[in-house]
């Protein structure tokens, strides 16, 4: 028996899904070239010289129970998340950043003042983990596209996992570290595996709720059925020739980013910025037993009044 | 102006805390901090300190080859700058940590003044100047006397410059008005025992330049040599007219002793001053001699009469001691009762080796001897003994610090100083053993405190003198130091990083500790005023020497 070792560290998962989700049917495969010439490309042009990249973390800080007599009390998740802009341009610096709470639930819920900061209530769909957990994910992706717009432009923005967030901001794209769906038909995945470090495939369209032009590119050689791989995208309102430039750009950009097996538990898909930005965004999120101690004393504070 | 903040992620004790730099400001090592803390009774509580140490780093980097991926713009991190701070005083002394987050604040002027306690000496001596040009000064009462006195200097020869600091320390003394009426008759009496160094302090030197003399105003003292100074060397060897054995001036007065003195003043056991003397069984044999010589007469010359017999030089009273001692009618009184013939041959052959060396020094073949004793009337006495070998080095400076000691002692007047500037102390007055001499400069650390007579001690390694000498000095000072030798007990006043910019400073940089301040100072002396040797000094226009000073040669 054969067998190869995910570099990734087993607490992140895997880069690729045991089972990917086929959506090849909505894919466009002739944005840049017919399917039969399909073969991977070289890195075309100068690496960018201004480059930011926006990332978040989050972080439940306490599962809150919500009285809502005489029914069963509420759930709802405290949370605190981060997003953050690094901007490489001969160095790399953090160059914005921005911490939110939040109590996230679906039942009547006003907000919760702490000694280490208020919990605004946001409203979620529904209350199962899942939802509340979603709620988070996308409060996070817009305070991303938040700080992102607050750091001004650059030659290229490279906005941590998929574009829906940051559609609108100039030069962004989606830089997707985990794959979890098969867009490419099963004739053109030759090309994929194939795909030297430093090399691209050609264009694809695929369309969800909006249109999105998409890539793959591998960082480097890595060990694994998604060894060094990552997709990228961009929004698809831009003309194709533009297209195909910015993934020339991202394509001669990158790769110099990606980290090495040992710096990083996702090495290389995780690049050296974004961890950089998020551990700088982990220490902003503060002391989770602090605030796990501010809500406690917050909570025996309101039973205190009330009685 | 504020510099930065009190950190909270290292321990901030009453004692020691450290301090992160703000963007844009730095802090550099011996720099005076200033900050304040409100009671939660409303007082008002000043800390002041001087940094010790600081410790730049980058944050956010793990490993140490991201340093390479921060500078390549890859990685993001910053730098950082955190100084530590060792507190020097308290008003009101009550010891409280600085509280995390406070701003800390450069001290500077007044402020500095306070930090380092200067404000609190009613009679200070400036030292030299801070790495900003601002002075420093030592409290005068632990120099007079009043509450300490003696001052030790350590440092490797050539690159630490001790003689050059110390008589740095005796132009401040003299010249900065501390000593007020006793000025003029404060006395100073240096042995020099590198090259013919010393016997320029007179001398404007030349190399002075303007960027030094304003280093001499920044502290309100003159840039101008010693202005009375008296010079001795020891005569020639073999030169029956006893001319000081100086080659680069003339007017340096010979020094040496009368047979007549030499007899009755017990200048004897200064003969066997060393260590190994001191173990040997001939001890006895030196003390009876030297009571039997007790009882010569002497005549205008200097030359001496020894039991009846007349003695002109040292060679012939060396004979006749070995006689006495030798001969079977004269032993038993000579060298005393039941002594072997191995340990009086052993005292006769230091006796007879000594002959050679000491016979310039000891004499009776000068006319008018009282001419050449080596008297303290000038302001500085400066005399020479680095041609001398070992055992007459002692032999000087044993005797002329007896000397020195009795007359002070006798004068009882403590106002007037005697400073004795002597390099070399190992040599001394070593760890190990006892000498005569060790033993006058014991005296002159544990009594002269209270005779006005101060010891301005400096070796390459305190770590090999006496520990009572070092012990009683009140202010310690140390130049470049061994890195072994850094390491050693002796230097426990210094701080780590103290200890380890000993081992770095240059020629000019001092490290001085006195009993008022927690932590030493570092500072900067000028180069001296006076020449420190024959090719610096500038020699007056009325110089009315030989127009040729080699011409006797």
């Amino acid at each position: 028996m054969k067998f190869t070792v995910e570099t990734w560290d087993s607490d992140y998962g895997a880069p690729v899904g045991p089972e990917l989700e086929d959506a090849s049917e909505n894919v466009d495969v002739t944005v840049e070239c017919r399917p039969e010439d399909w073969r991977p490309l070289p890195p075309e042009g100068e690496p960018v010289h201004d480059l930011m990249f926006v990332d978040g973390v989050r972080r439940v800080d306490a599962t809150l129970w919500i009285d809502q007599p005489p029914d069963f009390p509420g759930f709802a998740l405290a949370a605190t998340y981060a997003a953050g802009v690094v901007r490489c341009n001969g160095e790399a610096h953090v160059q914005t950043t921005a911490v939110e709470r939040g109590l996230f639930t679906s039942a009547n819920a006003v907000d919760v003042k702490t000694r280490v900061g208020d919990y605004e209530v946001k409203a979620t769909k529904g209350t199962t983990p899942e939802e509340l957990w979603l709620g988070i994910q996308q409060r996070m992706g817009d305070l991303e596209a938040a700080v992102a717009r607050r750091a001004g432009g650059a030659e290229l923005l490279v906005v941590d996992g998929p574009l829906s967030h940051a559609r609108d901001l100039d030069n962004a794209v989606g830089y997707i570290k985990t794959q979890k769906v098969q867009y490419l038909p099963l004739e053109l995945r030759q090309v994929l595996t194939s795909l030297p470090a430093g090399y691209r495939t050609p264009l694809f369209l695929t369309t969800s709720s909006w249109s999105r032009y998409s890539w793959y590119l591998r960082l480097a050689n890595h060990a694994g059925p998604a060894g060094g791989l990552v997709r990228c995208e961009i929004d698809a309102n831009i003309e194709r020739r533009e297209a195909i430039q910015v993934a020339n750009r991202v394509t001669a950009s990158l790769p110099r980013y990606a980290s090495a097996r040992h710096k990083d538990p996702r090495a290389p898909q995780n690049l050296y910025p974004i961890g950089g930005l998020e551990r700088e965004l982990r220490r902003r999120l503060g002391d989770k037993d602090l605030s796990m101690r501010a809500l406690r004393r917050a909570s025996a504070e309101l039973s205190r009044l009330s009685a | 102006m504020t510099v930065g903040r009190v950190l909270g992620t290292r321990d901030a004790t009453p004692l020691e805390f450290w301090v992160g730099v703000a963007e844009g400001e730095y802090l550099q090592l011996d720099d005076v901090v200033a900050l304040e803390r409100v009671l939660p009774t409303g007082e008002l509580v000043r800390m002041y300190g001087t940094v010790g140490q600081i410790v730049a780093r980058h944050e956010g980097a793990r490993f140490d080859s991201d340093v390479f991926l921060i500078e390549d713009g890859i990685l993001p991190a910053e730098v950082t700058e955190a100084a530590q701070v060792t507190a020097t005083r308290f008003e009101p002394e009550v010891f409280v940590p600085p509280r995390p987050g406070q701003e800390v604040r450069v001290a500077e002027g007044e402020e500095r003044d306070r930090a380092l306690f200067f404000d609190r000496m009613e009679r200070k001596v400036p030292v030299g100047l801070a790495r900003n040009g601002e002075p420093l000064w030592v409290n005068f009462e632990f120099i007079n006397g009043d509450r300490g006195a003696h001052v030790n200097i350590s440092g490797i020869s050539g690159v630490a410059t001790k003689t050059s600091y110390a008589t740095f320390l005796l132009h401040s003394l003299f010249t900065s008005g501390v000593l007020g009426k006793a000025a003029t008759n404060t006395k100073a009496l240096i042995f020099n025992v590198k090259g013919e160094d010393l016997l320029h302090l007179d001398r404007v030197n030349a190399r002075l330049d303007d960027e030094q003399r304003s280093k001499y105003s920044d502290m309100r003292l003159p840039s101008t040599p010693f202005e009375s100074v008296g010079l001795f060397a020891p005569p020639r060897l073999d030169d029956p007219k006893g001319t000081a054995d100086v080659a680069s001036r003339s007017d340096v007065t010979s020094f040496f002793w009368s047979l007549h003195e030499f007899c009755v003043d017990d200048l004897l056991p200064f003969l066997f001053a060393d260590a190994e003397d001191d173990r040997a069984q001939y001890t006895t044999v030196v003390y009876n001699v030297m009571a039997q010589l007790r009882h010569a007469t002497g005549s205008d010359t200097g030359a001496a009469v020894v039991d009846g017999v007349k003695v002109r030089t040292f060679r012939e009273l060396a004979d006749l001691i070995t006689e006495r001692v030798q001969s079977d009618d004269h032993r038993h009184t000579w060298a005393g009762p039941a002594i072997g013939t191995g340990t009086i041959n052993a005292f006769v052959r230091r006796l007879q080796a000594s002959v050679r060396h000491l016979g310039r020094l000891i004499r009776a073949d000068v006319a008018d001897p009282q001419r050449h004793r080596i008297s303290l009337e000038d302001q500085v006495t400066v005399v020479d003994i680095h041609n001398l070998n070992d055992r007459a080095k002692r032999f000087v400076v044993g005797v002329t610090l007896k000397r020195a000691f009795e007359d002070k002692e006798r004068a009882g007047q403590s106002e007037e100083l005697l400073m004795v500037v002597l390099d070399e102390l190992n040599k001394y007055a070593p760890r190990e053993g006892s000498s005569p001499i060790k033993e006058i400069l014991l005296d002159i650390a544990e009594r002269g405190r209270s005779l006005g007579v101060v010891l301005v001690g400096a070796q390459q390694t305190a770590s090999e003198v006496e520990r009572r000498i070092i012990a009683n000095s009140s202010i310690r000072v140390v130049g470049r130091l061994d890195s072994a030798e850094a390491a050693r007990e002796e230097y426990g006043f210094l701080p780590g990083p103290h200890r380890q910019r000993a081992t770095i400073v240059k020629p000019g940089t001092m490290i001085l500790s006195q009993p008022e301040l927690p932590v030493p100072i570092v500072l900067e002396f000028p180069f001296p005023a006076w020449a420190t040797r024959a090719s610096e000094a500038v020699v007056p226009v009325d110089y009315d020497g030989p127009a040729d000073p080699f011409e006797e040669l």
